[in-house]
């Protein structure tokens, strides 16, 4: 009886692993796909995308040099510019919160907000800026650079003015610089460099269990959408979340003003990175790549990938209707930014669950102990 | 056979104790491993100390964590009471305690409940009342009359029972039309690891998938007769080894597998329980074992008391599983009666749930932050099963009221998808959750499932 048994459990292992054995050699769709996705993401994106940043972090800090040389209206007005185009290439590496990024702090060192004035003016004051002063982050980052460029009802000259009549301002401006620049040379060279890079670690990481680089990408871009894009961008200058009185002055570009610009440039970062596009080819900007869409459509066929492409472009339409200045917008008009805030909602809904449940991915780290 | 003598194999017929001896290190050796384990994931500090607040079980609100200190003495307690059972050193002092600290530590948060987990607490009440100190043990060293060498055979079947409960249940549970018919959720999670080694390139295939789910209800539900058999044992066994190895090396399920593999031992033959002891004691002295017999009684007064206390958990283990018929939502989209069943691995659940608050005098309405009160962990479990979306609107509710908002009123957008249908309301985001209460009553506010 046994010995019945086990031949016949034995003949109908070796069947079902011949009829499969013409197979075995190629890879599966599926697994070429877990394969391709980490490495098209990071080599086309996500290296691309700091490599921007870095390259516009350079120019900033070129100018700042500029002006710090020649304090003049010209001058500031080149900063400022540079300074805006950093912050929007920001928000093309404000969703990779993981691995290099999350281990230098980036996105706190970079773009902490509100910020506070009173403590920088006092930093100036009893000069508090050397390299390794312990400073709190609301008093560093871009956004502290742009409060220094930009001031708070107040002319260009008498911006120009106050670095001329006090010394340590720009002696302030250029460590800050200082700081963001030094960080994110050493991300992107994490990322890059050609012994140990991050780049083979991510791309060799495949599969989608806890540990994979798929996993740990989909963790970071939900909680960075989130917190990072609903919650900090809009939820909270609106006055959501517990005490829920609106917070104006918590846009993302009080000095400047141009909040809005950087909400929608960071949902096209996201909806960039779903499409899979290529920041390095720009000959062939419109081609889907390998990423989360090009994913769902092999695995999944509840219309996923159609959802989310809307979701993308009607969060994006939706943020297209805030105007400047946005935080007078926050009090005066809110029901444009609630709006805004529904549509990213429902996205963020399809991508936390639909998304990952489709994709057997768990939100969260913690593997946890049993099921 | 007749009634008197299946009685008396189950329950009166003398035993060796080598089982049970087996049994205790064992259990003894996974927990501490397994606490040393938590404390090194750092999970203390994660499931215990950071979280504002915790979700607590229906009945069990007193149980309340009792601060950091609190829960290192528990764990403490704890790895002392393994360590006691372990050598059989004051073994009903160890037994207890490790029974009372470790259930105490689960029923803190249900956002940690793991069947296993469940597992190890009725396990552990079991052998309060089983001798398994009375041989090559501490205690039986101090004391030397305290050795026997057989037990009656229900204290080694109450162990049996224990396993046969979990595998059947779990068994039973996989006997619905997503798991057989639509091997889901096995078609979602083979598909994450295309990249295991050689069966790999298999799990992409949906063939796959239904056999694997067809062959692990058949395990459950089998398995254990498959154990009692002379005949098949040893073959069960290396059934049971494959399966949960299997299962460890795919799916994060942490020291189940070992638990099981180790717990199932229970059922090797008696003389394979002999050989092994033979071989511990060869290791530590040259004692023979003592060819006369000793048998373990307990005294009339004691053995009706003990006999009424499992009379009653086996009754209960028996029908507790059974609850979900008394709810007419579907089980695995409401959760009612889900827990303490033996549903392992059953289901993909994920969802999102966003909380609104409305203060009624000014009508303003504004949402809540999750991550203001919840760890992550706690934010995910919450987001899928309804009476932990109850309790947190609770808390939002307290928390408001210390606010200045007297009455909030609180609703719930809970968006959730199971088994890789596409993601629908789970509760009904008119209610108002602050006016509704929690009880085993079915939940009226909960949405038709998908």
């Amino acid at each position: 009886m046994i010995r019945k048994l086990s031949i016949t459990i034995f003949i109908i292992s070796i069947i079902l692993i011949l009829s499969c054995n013409e197979e075995e050699t190629v890879p599966s769709v599926l697994e070429q796909e877990q394969l391709a996705v980490p490495s098209n993401v990071s080599s086309q994106i996500i290296v691309p995308s700091y490599k921007i940043l870095n390259t516009k972090i350079g120019r900033l800090a070129a100018d700042v040099e500029t002006f710090k040389l020649d304090l003049n209206v010209d001058n500031l007005i080149a900063l400022r510019v540079s300074l805006k185009e950093a912050r929007l290439a920001w928000q093309w590496c404000n969703l990779y919160d993981f691995g290099p990024a999350a281990d230098a702090e980036l996105s706190s060192i970079l773009n902490t907000f509100p910020i506070d004035e009173e403590g920088i003016e006092e930093n100036i004051e009893v000069e508090n800026f050397a390299a390794d002063a312990i400073i709190p982050q609301d008093e560093k980052s871009l956004v502290a650079i742009a409060y220094l460029l930009h001031g708070t009802e107040i002319t260009d000259d008498q911006i120009v003015q106050q670095f001329v009549d006090n010394s340590n301002r720009p002696i302030y401006l250029e460590q800050v610089v200082g700081q963001v620049s030094r960080r994110v040379t050493k991300v992107v060279q994490n990322w890059t460099a050609n012994s140990e890079s991050y780049l083979f670690t991510f791309q060799d990481n495949i599969g989608t269990n806890d540990n994979s680089s798929l996993s740990l990408l989909t963790n970071a871009i939900t909680r960075t959408f989130e917190r990072k894009v609903r919650d900090s961008k809009i939820a909270i200058p609106l006055g959501q979340g517990t005490g829920s009185d609106p917070s104006p002055n918590s846009v993302e570009a009080l000095y400047g003003g141009y909040s809005v610009e950087l909400i929608r440039e960071s949902i096209k970062a996201y909806q960039n990175l779903f499409k899979g596009q290529s920041l390095m080819d720009s000959t062939a900007p419109d081609v889907d790549g390998e990423s989360f869409i090009y994913y769902l459509n092999a695995i999944d066929n509840t219309n996923l990938a159609e959802d989310l492409e809307d979701g993308f472009t009607k969060s994006i339409t939706a943020v297209s209707q805030l105007s400047e200045p946005y935080h007078e917008e926050v009090i005066n008009n809110p029901n444009p930014s609630a709006n805004a805030l529904n549509q990213i909602q429902q996205l963020i809904t399809i991508i936390k669950s639909d998304m990952t449940a489709a994709m057997g991915i768990n939100i969260t780290f913690q593997n946890g102990d049993g099921g | 056979m007749n009634l008197k003598a299946l009685r008396y194999r189950l329950i009166s017929e003398e035993k060796s104790i080598a089982p049970l001896i087996v049994f205790r290190v064992l259990f003894g050796l996974l927990m501490l491993f397994s606490l040393v384990r938590f404390f090194a994931k750092g999970w203390i500090a994660d499931l215990y100390l950071s979280p504002r607040l915790h979700f607590s079980y229906y009945g069990f609100e007193w149980v309340q964590n009792p601060g950091e200190f609190g829960i290192y003495l528990l764990f403490g307690l704890a790895f002392v009471g393994a360590i006691g059972i372990l050598l059989g050193a004051m073994y009903r002092f160890s037994s207890v305690i490790f029974f009372l600290s470790f259930t105490y530590l689960e029923l803190i948060d249900k956002t940690n409940y793991l069947n296993h987990y469940y597992f190890v607490s009725l396990v552990a009440f079991l052998i309060i009342f089983l001798p398994l100190n009375r041989g090559l043990s501490i205690d039986q060293w101090r004391n030397p009359s305290l050795k026997v060498t057989h037990v009656p055979a229900w204290m080694i079947n109450v162990i049996k029972f224990q396993l046969a409960i979990v595998y059947c249940y779990a068994g039973i549970a996989k006997l619905n039309y997503d798991w057989l018919i639509e091997a889901m959720p096995l078609k979602i999670w083979l598909k994450a690891h295309v990249d295991f080694p050689v069966l790999g390139a298999f799990f992409a295939k949906d063939w796959v998938a239904y056999f694997f789910s067809w062959f692990g209800a058949v395990y459950d539900l089998f398995i254990v007769f498959f154990l009692m058999s002379r005949k098949f044992r040893p073959y069960a066994y290396f059934f049971v080894i494959s399966f949960h190895v299997l299962t460890w090396l795919l799916f994060p399920i942490g020291v189940f597998p070992w638990v099981m593999i180790a717990f199932s031992t229970i059922f090797l033959s008696i003389r394979t329980h002999e050989r092994v002891i033979e071989k511990l004691i060869g290791l530590s002295s040259k004692v023979p074992i003592s060819k006369s017999v000793q048998s373990f009684k307990y005294n009339t007064a004691k053995s009706k008391l003990v006999a009424g206390t499992l009379i009653v958990f086996v009754v209960f283990q028996l029908l507790f599983p059974w609850r979900f018929l008394m709810y007419p939502n579907d089980l695995f989209w409401s959760e009612e009666g889900y827990r303490f069943s033996w549903r392992v691995m059953l289901i993909e659940k994920a969802g999102y749930a966003t909380f609104y608050v409305t203060d009624p005098r000014t009508g303003q309405k504004s949402q809540v932050f999750n991550n203001e009160y919840l760890t992550a962990q706690q934010e995910k479990m919450m987001a899928t099963q309804p009476d932990m979306i109850w309790q947190f609107a609770q808390f939002i509710k307290e928390d408001y009221q210390k606010k200045g908002i007297e009455n909030p009123v609180i609703n719930a957008e809970v968006y959730a998808t199971l088994n890789g249908k596409r993601s629908r309301l789970l509760i009904d985001p008119s209610i108002d959750l602050t006016k509704v209460t929690d009880s085993f009553e079915p939940k009226q506010w909960i949405t038709e499932g998908p």
